[in-house]
Formats: structure tokens, C-alpha cells, sequence
């Protein structure tokens, strides 16, 4: 499995469909529609990505569309991202195009459950992890809405 | 950060590849080279394609080659088929040649196309 490496890789000829798990990088230089769940993904100038991505590190050079939850964002000069985008820490490079809805630190809101049981929570947030270890104070650890 | 450190090195590579771990529900068409080691759970339309020996595919594979060291499920139609020791293959063959290594399994109809193009 060496000549593999470690990368899942959807080449420039490649359309896929359908739903990705388990994968940990996954560079994507063709057509994706799919929900994906990885650690790592590069979209590349000419890829192309419709769907949901949950994913610690996303890179986006090329077109995104879909709700994208990610710990770190970097949209590249090329990128053009579109829908919704939750991120912790974005960059984004002169000329990346984003046409999207923007939600920072979507992690501490637990409003939805879904959301915050389903992610691989591998990136502790400084201030849930201060809750937890003062912790076990439930009428304080309440906020108000 | 600013700018011109977009060195992002992004050779679009020439083949696709998906690796070991990843599990796929769907289908997949490359006209480039496909390596899959991965779990399938759908249809492989590709060029060329190389099912590694930790690939678990269950569907069809349309391919003008095909390298099966895995294991696969489902109706292979390809031009040639080369099935080496470790391949675990079930279902139907449509295919023009075919190799079958020593030690592999094989559980399938066999039907002899002729050469295609696609």
C-alpha cells in the first residue's frame, strides 16, 4: 500500500457520487457530489464539490457548494465557495470568492444536537474544555438565551 | 499570510485513487486510472482500474482493464481481466481475455464480449 500513500484521491477525469466515510486526506481535482466526512480536504483548482463536508482542515481552491463544517478554512485565491460555511478559523486569500453564510465557532453552540454529536470533536475548544474541568456547576453552565 | 503564499501544490494528478480505511456508498467514474483499496458499496465505471488486496467492492465494474488482487461482488465487463492469487471473486464475468492466477477464488459465469472501446 505504498505507492498509495496515505491520500484518497478523486482525479481529474473522475465524477463521483454518492457518500464518503472513514477517509482521513482526500484531494479532490474532479467532480464530487457526495456527503464526506475526512481530517483532511484539498479541493483543487478544477475540482469541483457539491455536498456536506465535516473535516478538521479544508482547503478549497476550486468550487464548493454545500454546508462545509470545518476547523480550519483556507479558500486560496481561486476558490469560490458557496451555502453555508461553519469554521473556527478561516483564511482567505485576495481574489477567493465566498457567496455563502458564515458561522465562526459553530462547535461551542450546541443548538443543534445533531451537529455536535456527530463531529469527530478531536479539536477541544479552549473554552468547553475550561467548562469542563471547573465543571459539575449545572444552574451556572446554563447560558442565557 | 497574505497573498502569494497560495503555493498550494496542486498538481491535478492523472488518476484517482481511493485508500485503504475509506468506505464509499455511491458510484464512481474516472476515464483515468483508478487504484481502490478501499470498501465499496457501488458502481465502478473507470479506464483502467487496479482493485488493490484490501479492497472490498460489492457492485459492478465496468473497466477496459482490470487488476482485481481483492475482493469484488458483482458483474465485471472489461475488455481484459487479471485475477491474481488474492482476488475473491463472485458473480459474472463478461469480458474479452482473462488471467486467473493460482490461488484465486472464483465463483462466476463466465461470458465472452467482444473487444469494445469503452
Amino acid at each position: 500500500m505504498d505507492k498509495l500513500g496515505s491520500k484518497t484521491i478523486i482525479g481529474a477525469s473522475a465524477t463521483f457520487t454518492g457518500k464518503i466515510a472513514n477517509a482521513r486526506v482526500v484531494e479532490v481535482h474532479g467532480k464530487v457530489n457526495a456527503d464526506l466526512i475526512a481530517e483532511k480536504v484539498t479541493i483543487g483548482e478544477a475540482g469541483r464539490f457539491d455536498g456536506a463536508i465535516r473535516a478538521d482542515l479544508v482547503v478549497v481552491s476550486g468550487h464548493y457548494e454545500g454546508k462545509m463544517q470545518a476547523g480550519s478554512v483556507w479558500a486560496t485565491a481561486t476558490a469560490s465557495i458557496s451555502g453555508k460555511l461553519h469554521y473556527e478559523t478561516l483564511q482567505m486569500d485576495r481574489g477567493a470568492a465566498l457567496n455563502c453564510h458564515i458561522v465562526h465557532n459553530w462547535r461551542a453552540k450546541t443548538d443543534d444536537p445533531e451537529q455536535s454529536n456527530a463531529g469527530n470533536s478531536d479539536v477541544p475548544l479552549p473554552d468547553t474544555s475550561n467548562k469542563a474541568k471547573t465543571g459539575t456547576v449545572p444552574s451556572s453552565s446554563k447560558k442565557g438565551v | 499570510m497574505i497573498g502569494k503564499n497560495s503555493a498550494s501544490p496542486m498538481l491535478s494528478p492523472n488518476h484517482s485513487q481511493i485508500n485503504v480505511d475509506v468506505r464509499i456508498r455511491g458510484t464512481i467514474t474516472v476515464s483515468e486510472p483508478l487504484v481502490m483499496a478501499g470498501q465499496l458499496d457501488g458502481d465502478i465505471k473507470a479506464g483502467e482500474l487496479h482493485i488493490a488486496s484490501t479492497a472490498i467492492v460489492s457492485g459492478d465494474v465496468t473497466a477496459q482493464n482490470v487488476t482485481i488482487d481483492g475482493r469484488v461482488h458483482g458483474v465485471i465487463v472489461s475488455d481484459e481481466v487479471y485475477l491474481s492469487a488474492t482476488a475473491h471473486f463472485e458473480g459474472q464475468l463478461n469480458c474479452h481475455g482473462i488471467a486467473i492466477d493460482n490461488g484465486a477464488y472464483v465463483d462466476a459465469k463466465f461470458i465472452k464480449e467482444p473487444v469494445t472501446n469503452g
